[in-house]
């Protein structure tokens, strides 16, 4: 892969892998760092060789180590957290619908389980499949649409959702 | 509350975006950090040094060098084996080729046959030894003693075996060995001579000493006698041949 290439790819997914890392890290500075390192280490991964089939898997599968990496080393962050640092969600106001809405459904989003959390946002927010979700997490496939199916079941209830499809 | 609710709160969070200046400013940092990495690399010690010295990292564990002493070990023993071979007596490394070598070739001959003929091949190999001094001006009275004293071990073992043969296995094949020697023998008939000389010049100096007269003596007569069975046997060998191909010219024995 060249450098126009490598940047084209940067273009087409940073927005997603950014996305991924700061709905698991709930810190915008963190969610950029980890976005950036997701991306240099990929350069260097091609660098050395390395045969990449299926690049948005391969990027996503980078991200996750670099967060589980993030997790092992931070402690975890409190809801209270995130409220202080609600402000920093969003920095372009024209691209946030709404800010006091973001602000609501990112309180739902932390309340649920990490690993509901996980699925969730790549399957509704990144329209992953959940064969590419097994793939990029290393878990079956079912253990991936019990997790959906589980974290829905969440929504449902903490939103008062009655009918909501899966 | 229902699903366009959800659609919204799927919305609100796709909305979650880096801003363009974001996006160059990452990008940019990006190229950077790969920059700097290459650079990195370039400054790291090539791969020729941890290919050089990457041997060594097997000396950490003392079973690997417990083996490398051992191939070291058998490979030299085997390089050493294989140069004693071409030694004369008087060369550094006969004792290895006498004591080492060809004992190791006696103990895998397991039947007395075996025997007899490791035995015949280890006295043909002294005569070439002494032909070899011979022709090198190098057979002097004191290698001419060391050969004789090898030949008479390994020609009374050729005959003990030979018997044992002859008593144990059959008379037609103890005649086979004696013939299979007797024609080897009869090739050096001339180095036999040269050695039964020898055996007489090296006598006269002994003589003086006392101490050892008897012992002396008795080893001398032990091997004149031996080299004079050789060359009978060679004698005897030549007169067998001698007959066949009569009896073979005058058609009372088939050519086979």
């Amino acid at each position: 892969m060249n450098e126009l290439d490598f940047e084209k790819t940067y273009n087409e997914f940073a927005d997603s892998i950014f996305r991924h890392c700061f709905f698991r890290v709930s810190s915008r500075e963190v969610a950029k760092d980890l976005t950036q390192e997701t991306f240099v280490k990929t350069w260097q991964a091609l660098e050395k060789g390395k045969e990449v089939y299926n690049m948005k898997a391969f990027l996503y599968k980078v991200a996750t180590n670099l967060i589980i990496d993030y997790y092992r080393k931070h402690k975890e962050v409190s809801l209270d957290d995130l409220q202080e640092k609600g402000v920093d969600f969003v920095k372009e106001s024209r691209q946030a619908p709404d800010f006091m809405d973001l602000q609501v459904v990112l309180r739902e989003v932390y309340s649920l389980p990490e690993k509901y959390r996980q699925v969730l946002m790549m399957r509704y927010i990144e329209d992953l499949s959940v064969i590419e979700i097994a793939d990029m997490i290393s878990v079956s496939e079912n253990t991936v649409s019990v997790q959906i199916h589980r974290g829905i079941q969440m929504i449902k209830k903490n939103l008062n959702i009655e009918e909501l499809n899966e | 509350m229902n699903n366009e609710r959800f659609e919204k709160l799927i919305a609100i969070l796709r909305s979650v975006s880096l801003s363009s200046e974001e996006k160059a400013e990452m990008f940019r940092n990006i190229k950077t950090a790969i920059a700097e990495d290459a650079f990195r690399e370039e400054l790291k010690p090539k791969a020729f040094s941890s290919f050089n010295f990457g041997f060594l990292r097997i000396f950490a564990n003392r079973y690997a060098i417990a083996v490398v002493c051992l191939v070291v070990l058998v490979v030299s023993s085997a390089g050493i084996s294989q140069a004693a071979e071409k030694s004369l007596p008087g060369d550094f490394l006969y004792p290895v080729k006498i004591q080492f070598n060809e004992k190791i070739k006696a103990s895998f001959a397991n039947t007395p046959v075996k025997k007899a003929k490791v035995e015949s091949d280890l006295t043909i190999k002294r005569l070439e030894e002494a032909e070899a001094l011979s022709a090198q001006g190098k057979l002097d009275a004191q290698k001419k003693e060391s050969i004789t004293k090898s030949l008479t071990k390994h020609s009374e073992e050729v005959t003990k075996n030979i018997t044992k043969v002859r008593e144990n296995v059959s008379h037609g094949a103890a005649v086979d060995l004696d013939d299979q020697l007797g024609l080897s023998l009869e090739e050096h008939t001339k180095v036999l001579d040269q050695l039964s000389e020898g055996t007489e010049d090296a006598k006269e100096p002994e003589e003086q000493k006392q101490s050892f007269e008897n012992k002396h003596d008795g080893s001398q007569n032990d091997s004149k006698r031996v080299i004079k069975e050789l060359k009978n046997r060679a004698e005897k060998s030549s007169h067998r041949k001698d007959d066949t191909n009569n009896r073979v010219n005058e058609g009372t024995v088939p050519v086979q």
